[in-house]
């Protein structure tokens, strides 16, 4: 397994899984912007183990990943944000969490404050060969920086999982009508692979 | 009560009877044999033995019949009632179903008594209004369609304020199979007439051709303080005083709400209804299903204020319940319980988020202390009798608990396993929002993506299942939703579980707000698999879309959320079987399935469609149109709304009801932001956020005992024994011959007037209209019958009697034996008709042509009365020489004359002597039946054995016994 550390976010590229803990911590902050996207990672570096190709799918599927935790930020702080372009992002069950999440937030009148931050991707089982092309991202989310707000404006922190590490997340993604997009997602039981 | 009718329906009896005997025209079987026990007495309506089937019936049968109070009883209606007839507007006929000024209510069980209404039809005294329940109304029309009431609905209005001017009204629906108060929901009107203008369209909220006098207007709208009524146009002000005609919440308010009478003229008779036949077993018992009282039980506590300190939609005061022993748990997010609306100090006790009532008496249990965080949402008894609580709190009783506790059902302290939920999603906040219990699994719905347990955390995507004994989650069964769960429904055939909420996905499988997941491990989809239909086009993936009840009964999977519907499936096939739409508002939030009943909830206070399926246009295919106020029910069995339960209920801020439980004793307890409700008797009162309704009385009294009749005068007196019901006897019906005549609270009862073949029946009833099954058939002893008079012998051709006769060679004419036959040219002369001997009365030699006749005929006809009474009939003929004797032109038999056809030439076979044929007479039976009432014809021909005979003699005898 190859990890890249680079732009800020942790990007490994590798064909295993990942080990308990991750081979190399990030060595940088995410770094902050004004805006509310987050800095593009940088593709993935010419010495990967992966072929060409698949380090290419790993950044396209890494950028889908970046823009769905984004698009999840917008849509945490505003409920009614538009959705428009999801379908480019994310697929079946993916898309459904968004557009469950914001159906659900309207209604309650919960809105997010601060952003969830991805500090390190890897990239684990990609399989161009497949029908689709799929891959595996290991992604940690730091989550430090959000609270939920209810209609009232009174903190749900209580109610939320807030660790002092990122959230291990597993993101299967297939390519789609010519895009990467994040189709499953799990949440490991044992988040060791972020601490 | 009053037998008047009684008498008059004997004696026209006993007329009949006489006349009949008279005329001996009634054979002795007839007399004993059972008469039609039908009253006589054409109906009147001015007694419940002559009820009618219509005031127009009544009109019809008495034309001079005035406006009034008139029995009433229909098949439908079981026993007669009292109703207001108008029988002289358009020729009479019409009846009172409701009558007011300002605040006519949509609600199916009507409004005030039908006392009221029939009593007090004008006047100001009537403006409080009146309205028949409407399962009355369509029992006036025997359960025949409103639309095809010849004259639709009448409405008589007054146009003033003095109420000195009218108007009359006339309108028809479009379709409409029975009645509904529901007048503002889209009921089509197919035309209508003001004071005889016509026009067409519109709906029951409003028709009518101009803004002024000529519309119907039934909105109850703001500007009104909605207060409903049968209101004029904008452009008609009413007046708030007290004795005002037109009525209006602010003085020149238009869309006055005059007062207003409502006909309608169901043109049933009596003789075209029909009553089931009641064996003389008896009938069998008549017991109401089970559905809530719409009364509210009275108020003994409640619960208010907010334990969070927040109001909105789903911080409501109440939001689940459960039970456990004879305790009913509530929870949601109140801050105190409290006996009234206004409790002070120790009526009013802060108990945040939980609390414990009695099931039977509605107390507050106060040993019950739990101390939670935050709001409860979902409340279970758990198989060990415990209770299972969660929610959005994140301690109980001091312990870190986050959406979920067990708790001591005495105490309300932490008992026993415990465990708490991870919700590991970005942003996503922890919390239970539904229990179901099946077997021993504990299923859980909510948002979390984690069950924490012991410090483990076990994967299962917003729904999974705890082993109710040991507390350990079930790491094989994820359910893998991806969005919040609400509902929860383990079926009770313990294959599946449903879910509902705002997920889209059940793992791979497209779920939209609903999945059926099997129970094994793993959480496969049902298959076939379920995918719930929306009311709004492609809004599977887009919008406000949510359910969040789901409940499973009787076959049926029922899912109930946005927009507006609740929709019921096949639990096979998925398919979607009844559809359900509320408009103006709102959506469905809980839905809960008993096996006789579904309930579920809305913060919708308009109208409920039947059979609609898209929303806001809901077309015009649906149908039903029912008023619904925040809650209903439907029977599980054929999936229908009972519009019968209809109770009044305000709810603080319109929210609604968010939790629907049925007791152990039937009770439904309704939770949400509720404030008030109405109990019996139409008292107002206040409610703290949940409303208790008492299960209504499905079971009949038992069957009158020692039931018995004697003889009374021309009458007879019933008794019978008092008859127990759980919830008391109020009455008795007697019925007579399949039908209700009267209904008494004693336990005697006095027909005056009754005939042998009157059956009647006793049963006991109660205040729920439970009717026991009836006594077995009760009659008075049959007459003894006549005794059969001796048979008379009675002659009806005496010897000696005249006849018409011929003696002539000419050929015989045609049909002379026929009662038709015209003899009026033969000679007449009295018996022994003949020659030759001095017995010989009339001498038929005279004149005869030569050679002499070998033949003489002879025809006589008698009249006979009362021919079937007659038997044993018997010609006796003598045969000097033969002789063949026919009756009305039958041959009845022959002596001495040659077999077949006989002509005026015929030889008779044998020449007896005067003497010897005298002596010994031919003697014919007459075929039973040959005789009929009226004019009987026998003839005869006589001939002789040799043309020089030296004499010849004819008379004839017929006789018969009578009896």
């Amino acid at each position: 397994m190859l990890v890249v550390v680079s732009g800020g976010i942790g990007i490994a590229l590798g064909t295993t899984p990942p080990p308990a803990a991750p081979a190399a911590a990030p060595t940088a902050s995410p770094t902050p912007t004004e805006s509310t996207a987050p800095s593009t990672p940088t593709p993935a570096p010419s010495d990967s183990e992966l072929a060409p190709d698949e380090a290419a799918a790993a950044q396209e599927a890494e950028q889908s990943l970046v823009s769905l935790v984004q698009l999840g930020n917008e849509v945490g702080a505003d409920p009614t944000a538009s959705l428009d372009g999801i379908e480019e992002l994310a697929s079946g069950f993916v898309l459904g969490e968004i557009q469950a999440l914001a159906a659900e937030r309207a209604q309650l009148g919960y809105t997010q404050t601060g952003e969830a931050k991805v500090t390190s991707v890897t990239v684990d089982d990609v399989d161009l060969g497949g029908r689709p092309p799929s891959l595996t991202l290991d992604v940690c989310v730091d989550v430090s920086d959000i609270d939920v707000l209810d209609a009232d404006g009174t903190s749900l922190s209580a109610n939320m999982y807030l660790p002092d590490t990122p959230v291990h997340h597993r993101y299967g993604a297939q390519q789609l009508d010519g895009r990467w997009k994040l189709v499953s997602h799990d949440l490991p039981d044992a988040p060791g692979a972020c601490s | 009560m009053s037998e008047r009718s009684e008498a008059p329906r004997l004696s026209t009896r006993r007329r009949i009877l006489t006349a009949l005997a008279a005329s001996v025209a009634v054979v002795a079987s007839t007399l004993t044999a059972p008469l039609s026990a039908s009253a006589a007495t054409p109906p009147d309506g001015l007694t419940s033995q002559t009820a009618a089937a219509s005031c127009w019936e009544i009109k019809q049968s008495t034309p001079s019949a005035p406006n009034g109070v008139y029995w009433l009883v229909t098949p439908a209606l079981v026993a007669p009632q009292q109703f207001y007839c108008d029988q002289t507007t358009d020729g009479g006929g019409w009846v009172l179903i409701g009558r007011g000024r300002e605040g006519w209510k949509p609600q199916y069980t009507g409004l005030r008594s039908a006392v009221t209404l029939r009593n007090v039809t004008e006047g100001t005294g009537a403006f409080a209004t009146a309205q028949l329940p409407a399962r009355t109304v369509d029992a006036l029309l025997n359960n025949g369609r409103v639309d095809a009431l010849a004259e639709g609905v009448r409405i008589r209005r007054a146009t003033n304020t003095a109420g000195t001017a009218w108007q009359e009204v006339r309108f028809r629906y479009q379709s409409r199979d029975r009645w509904v108060w529901a007048f503002g929901a889209e009921h089509r009107v197919a035309s209508y007439s003001f004071d005889g203008l016509n026009g067409s369209g519109g709906q029951t909220n409003s028709f009518g051709a101009d803004n002024g006098l000529r519309r119907v207007d039934t909105n109850a709208s703001s500007a009104q303080g909605y207060v409903g009524g049968l209101a004029y146009g904008a452009n008609v002000a009413g007046s708030t005083s007290a004795s005002s005609y037109l009525w209006s919440k602010t003085e020149g308010a238009g869309n006055a709400r005059p007062f207003a009478q409502m006909f309608v003229r169901p043109r049933l008779t009596t003789p075209g209804v029909s009553y089931p036949t009641i064996a003389d077993a008896g009938a069998p018992a008549i017991e109401r299903s089970a559905l809530p009282e719409s009364d509210a039980i009275p108020t003994v506590w409640g619960v208010s204020g907010f334990g969070n300190g927040k109001s909105g939609e789903l911080n409501t005061e109440v939001q689940a319940f459960a039970q456990i022993g004879d305790t009913v748990y509530v929870g949601g997010n109140f801050r105190y319980v409290q006996r009234s609306e206004n409790a002070t100090g120790a009526d009013k006790i802060e108990q945040r988020f939980l609390a414990a009532f009695d099931v039977n008496t509605g107390q507050w249990k106060p040993g019950f202390r739990p101390v939670l965080n935050n709001q409860v949402k979902a409340l279970t008894a758990l198989p060990d009798g415990r209770l299972a609580v969660g929610g959005m709190f994140t301690t109980a009783n001091g312990a870190a608990q986050v959406g979920m506790a067990v708790l001591d059902p005495t105490t309300g302290a932490n008992s026993g396993w415990q465990l708490g939920l991870e919700h590991r999603l970005t942003g996503g906040v922890a919390a239970v929002r539904g229990f179901s219990v099946e077997g021993n699994w504990l299923y859980v719905s909510g948002a979390f993506t984690h069950f924490l347990r012991n410090g483990q955390a076990i994967s299962s995507w917003n729904g999974g299942r705890i082993n109710a004994t040991t507390g350990v989650p079930d790491a094989s069964w994820n359910p893998l939703l991806n969005g919040t769960s609400v509902g929860v429904e383990a079926s009770k055939s313990g294959d599946r579980t449903y879910f509902s909420g705002y997920f889209r996905q059940t793992g791979e499988v497209f779920t939209p707000s609903g999945t059926a997941i099997q129970t094994v491990s793993g959480a496969p989809v049902v298959q076939p698999q379920w995918t719930p239909q929306f009311s709004k086009t492609n809004a599977e993936t887009t919008g406000n879309i949510w359910q969040l009840g789901v409940a499973e009964t009787n076959g049926r999977v029922w899912l109930g959320g946005s927009e507006h519907s609740l929709f019921a499936y096949d639990r096979g096939t998925f398919q979607r079987q009844a559809g359900y739409i509320t408009k103006a508002g709102g959506d469905f939030q809980a839905v809960e399935a008993t096996d006789k009943l579904v309930f579920a909830g809305c913060h919708c206070g308009d109208w409920v469609y039947s059979n609609a399926y898209n929303w806001d246009g809901i077309g015009t295919s649906w149908t039903q149109g029912d008023k619904m106020n925040l809650f209903g029910a439907w029977d599980a069995a054929s999936g229908a709304y009972i519009p019968d339960f209809n109770p009044i209920v305000q709810a603080r801020a319109g929210y609604g009801a968010w939790a629907l439980f049925q007791d152990s004793t039937g009770a439904l307890w309704a939770g949400g932001d509720f404030s008030r409700s109405v109990r019996a008797g139409e008292v107002n009162q206040w409610s703290g956020g949940f409303i208790r309704f008492r299960a209504r009385d499905t079971s009949a009294p038992t069957t009158p005992s020692a039931p018995a009749i004697v003889k009374d005068g021309a009458g007879a007196v019933l008794t019978w024994n008092a008859s127990s019901d759980d919830r008391g006897v109020t009455g008795y019906e007697v019925l007579r011959n399949d039908r209700v005549i009267g209904t008494t609270t004693a336990r005697t009862f006095t027909v005056t007037e009754a005939i042998a073949a009157d059956r009647f029946f006793v049963r006991a009833i109660d205040a729920g209209g439970n009717r026991s099954a009836t006594t077995a058939k009760l009659a008075l002893p049959a007459p003894q019958p006549e005794p059969d008079p001796d048979p008379v012998a009675e002659a009806l051709i005496a010897s000696g009697s005249a006849w018409q006769w011929r003696y002539d060679s000419a050929p015989l004419p045609a049909d002379w034996t026929a009662p038709g036959f015209d003899a009026s040219s033969w000679a007449t002369g009295d018996a022994v008709l003949g020659f030759g001997s001095a017995a010989v009365a009339t001498d038929i030699s005279v004149g005869a042509p030569a050679p002499r006749p070998l033949s003489a005929q002879f025809r006589r006809t008698v009249e006979v009365s009362g021919a079937a009474q007659l038997s044993g009939a018997t010609v006796t003929v003598r045969a000097d020489d033969g002789v063949v004797v026919y009756v009305n032109g039958q041959e009845i038999g022959r002596r001495n004359l040659p077999a077949g056809t006989l002509t005026q030439n015929s030889y008779a076979t044998a020449a007896p002597t005067y003497g010897a044929a005298t002596a010994a007479p031919a003697v014919f039976e007459v075929p039973p039946g040959l005789l009929v009432d009226g004019q009987n014809v026998v003839a005869v021909s006589t001939h002789l054995n040799y043309r020089s005979s030296p004499s010849v003699s004819f008379d004839l005898a017929l006789s018969a016994q009578r009896g």
